[in-house]
């Protein structure tokens, strides 16, 4: 920001303390004018008026913008395509029939009419799937549901949200929109709370069951609430045998990807390390009395190193140690996996320092040393429990915003890759001259915000190194080595975004004291640094993501 | 005669009702008036406007919601209509802006003010509300959001662009090259 920018967000900030408040009184004298006004104008005839009570529920006033986009989307359906019709008012219980491979009736006065595709269902109609493989229906705010064959429900508002009452048969709903209204689905005994989730929900006469494929489910039976997750089901009669998820999704026309995503979702992988793992001679492990350290990489007084044989962790909590063993060196790449989040434990582990030093027997690979061998020494010292899991989690996809990617390539030196970073290190420790590498980055302070530099690093590697609130997934499909220069202020979305704990406050008051968070004037948010500054575009959504799951630690025994 | 005693004094349910939601959202509306238009009568006007337009029935807000979104819109939106009434100087461009802009050299506060509430009525609403909630009222973006009924990074977005846009008029403003 240069010294015209401030001056002139100096000049808008005084703009808005300038602005105009009214006075107390002038607000109570006005107010009386204004309603003697409107009194007087009731009074004199000038003014019908209605109650408000009937104007707050008055569905028909509320639904014209409706009727009209409904008669846009029957005018778009009738030439081809299939529409979801998406409502800004609170009619949430419409639908449409989206795909039918068998047959869909509506059920009225004891008469079957057939839905069309592209036809609209009112909400408070029973419909019924019949032969084939049922029927796909688009909610209002993007949910799908599909109805297995021979199966009844109806959909109706509830609380905010849609209550889809299933009162025979099968029902997939896929309702992966955590932000949209709540969506229920309701059988005679039971009411599941399925949004952001696709769950499988089957109404049959001896009771019902819930299984859930992606997300999690409410389940409410009774005043008994239970949560489901990935691959897991209940059924509110135990005389009904749980049912394997392959089995329960045979019939959809989208059971293999279920199936996938299922899988998928269901990993959960115990640490492995090689067999011919090396191990420790000598450990020693004392808290740490000094500051802590305030740099990931090692500076500040803070951080893990390893010399030929020898490790070295100085100063640093245990999940500092734990993202290096587990996550930065785990990975035969050796790439900087910063957005594997590592949850479990007590509060100390973020906290309190220790330092660590060893020697190993033999002379193993730094990336030994720092990877498998210290995640060994740690489960020991520490009595650490951790396991690896796959959750269906809220993710980021980096993808190319529109107007395309803003990126500056780099040819002058040698790409960014962690694992010749190594390499590199040991040569230069032997002498060797080696061409520039520029996958450095660099993180400063500019003007309330955040100056981020990584020079000569893959698209991939950008996003793997954004520290953000929910991991990040390179989805540009951009090769090449660029230079990514970002400016931006920080937010709720970068709170572990700065190297160091309770991010990088020791960095931020040894530079110049607290950076403001939500500060517009300080720079854009980083979102929109990364869409304006080298358009690319972070996208929310769910995802597979991977875990480190802490299952138990306690504070090291002192040598 | 009071408020009360009007209502009391009529026995009508549905003015009743009106009169509740009058007590309730007056400040509110005339307050956001007030320091958009920077003058009293009209921000009486607007407010009268808002709630005669309610009585008439010329709106339909679903009141049992969010009442404050709506008033505070409904204010932030008939007082930048009022700016935009009173001079007729409107500014629809960029190139425009910057003319405007250069017209206005050394400009005083005064003549400042005019300018930023000339290019803040020329905002689009949803940015017009949430930059005046935000450094007028002082709201977090939190409060925003929820006020609002969206996130509060979309909230920090918009304001940016909007400071952003406001900055660029002030350095135009004062002969600087954009």
């Amino acid at each position: 920001m240069n010294r015209n920018t401030r001056g002139a967000a100096k000049i808008l900030d005084r703009f808005f303390a300038r602005v105009a408040k009214p006075s107390p009184e002038q607000v109570d004298s006005s107010r009386r004018q204004v309603w003697q006004r409107l009194t007087s104008k009731l009074a004199g005839g000038q003014i019908e008026i209605a109650p408000l009570v009937d104007r707050r529920v008055d569905v028909r006033a509320s639904l014209r913008p409706l009727m009209v986009r409904i008669a846009i989307a029957g005018a778009i359906v009738a030439a081809g395509a299939v529409v979801v019709v998406k409502s800004p008012v609170a009619i949430v219980n419409r639908a449409i029939a989206e795909n039918l491979e068998g047959t869909l009736y509506r059920v009225a006065d004891g008469e079957s009419h057939v839905v069309g595709a592209g036809e609209k269902i009112e909400g408070g109609s029973l419909i019924r799937s019949d032969g084939g493989h049922g029927a796909l229906v688009a909610l209002e705010d993007g949910s799908r549901l599909e109805m297995r064959s021979e199966s009844e429900l109806s959909l109706e508002r509830a609380d905010n949200g849609i209550r889809i009452r299933l009162s025979k048969g099968g029902v997939i709903v896929n309702a992966a929109k955590p932000a949209s209204a709540p969506l229920y689905v309701q059988t005679k005994d039971i009411s599941a709370a399925v949004v952001g989730s696709v769950s499988v929900v089957n109404a049959e006469e001896q009771g019902s069951r819930v299984a859930v494929i992606q997300g999690e489910v409410r389940v409410q039976q009774g005043s008994t609430e239970k949560k489901l997750r990935p691959g897991e089901q209940v059924a509110t009669n135990p005389a009904m045998e749980p049912v394997p998820m392959v089995r329960e999704v045979a019939w959809s026309r989208e059971a293999e990807s279920h199936v996938a995503l299922l899988q998928l979702l269901q990993q959960v992988q115990n640490i492995t390390r090689p067999t011919d793992t090396p191990k420790w001679e000598v450990v020693s492990v004392r808290p740490c009395q000094g500051p802590t350290g305030g740099a990931r990489g090692g500076g500040g007084g803070g951080g893990v190193g390893s010399s030929p044989g020898r490790l070295r962790a100085t100063c640093m909590p245990l999940m500092f140690y734990l993202e290096i063993a587990y996550v930065r060196m785990a990975e035969p790449q050796f790439k900087p996996q910063w957005n594997v989040p590592i949850s479990g434990g007590p509060s100390w582990i973020h906290s309190d320092p220790y330092t660590i030093e060893a020697k190993a027997e033999g002379l193993p690979s730094a990336q030994m040393l720092e990877g498998p061998m210290f995640q060994a020494l740690l489960e020991d010292r520490f009595k650490l429990k951790i396991h690896r899991e796959t959750r269906d989690a809220p993710v980021y996809f980096l993808t190319v915003a529109p107007g395309g990617p803003k990126l500056e390539a780099v040819v002058n030196c040698v790409p960014f890759d962690s694992q010749q970073a190594l390499v590199r290190r040991e040569a230069r420790r032997r002498g060797e001259a080696l061409p520039r590498n520029c996958g450095a980055l660099r993180i400063g302070r500019k003007a309330g915000g955040i100056m981020w530099d990584f020079d000569g690093a893959t698209v991939t590697d950008f996003a793997l190194n954004l520290h953000l609130d929910r991991p990040v997934f390179d989805k540009t499909g951009i090769t090449g080595v660029f230079r990514f220069h970002l400016e931006f202020s920080l937010d709720s979305m970068t709170a572990n975004f700065l190297p160091g704990a309770d991010n990088g406050r020791a960095w931020q008051e040894s530079t110049g004291g607290i950076l403001p968070i939500d500060d517009p004037g300080a720079g854009p948010p980083l979102r929109t640094a990364i869409q304006e500054q080298l358009g690319l575009k972070l996208e929310p959504t769910r995802g597979p993501a991977n875990y480190l799951i802490i299952d138990g630690v306690d504070r090291p025994i002192e040598n | 005669m009071s408020t009360v005693t009007v209502l009391d004094s009529l026995r009508d349910r549905s003015l009743q009702d009106f009169g509740q939601i009058f007590e309730q959202h007056y400040d509110l509306v005339y307050r956001t008036a007030y320091s958009i238009t920077r003058q009293a009568e009209d921000a009486e006007d607007v407010a009268q406007s808002i709630f005669l337009r309610l009585l008439r029935q010329e709106s339909a807000p679903d009141l049992t919601k969010n009442p404050r979104g709506y008033f505070y819109r409904a204010a932030v939106n008939a007082s930048l209509k009022m700016i935009r009434q009173r001079d007729r100087c409107i500014l629809t461009g960029e190139s425009e802006q910057v003319e405007a802009a250069k017209e206005i050299e050394n400009s005083s506060d005064e003549e400042m003010d005019q300018l930023l509430w000339k290019a803040i009525a020329e905002l689009n609403e949803g940015a017009a509300q949430i930059l005046i909630l935000r450094y007028v009222h002082a709201y977090s973006l939190a409060d925003i959001a929820k006020l609002l009924g969206t996130s509060r990074s979309a909230i920090a977005v918009n304001l940016f662009r909007s400071r952003a846009r406001l900055k660029k008029l002030i350095r135009a403003s004062q002969g600087e090259q954009l």
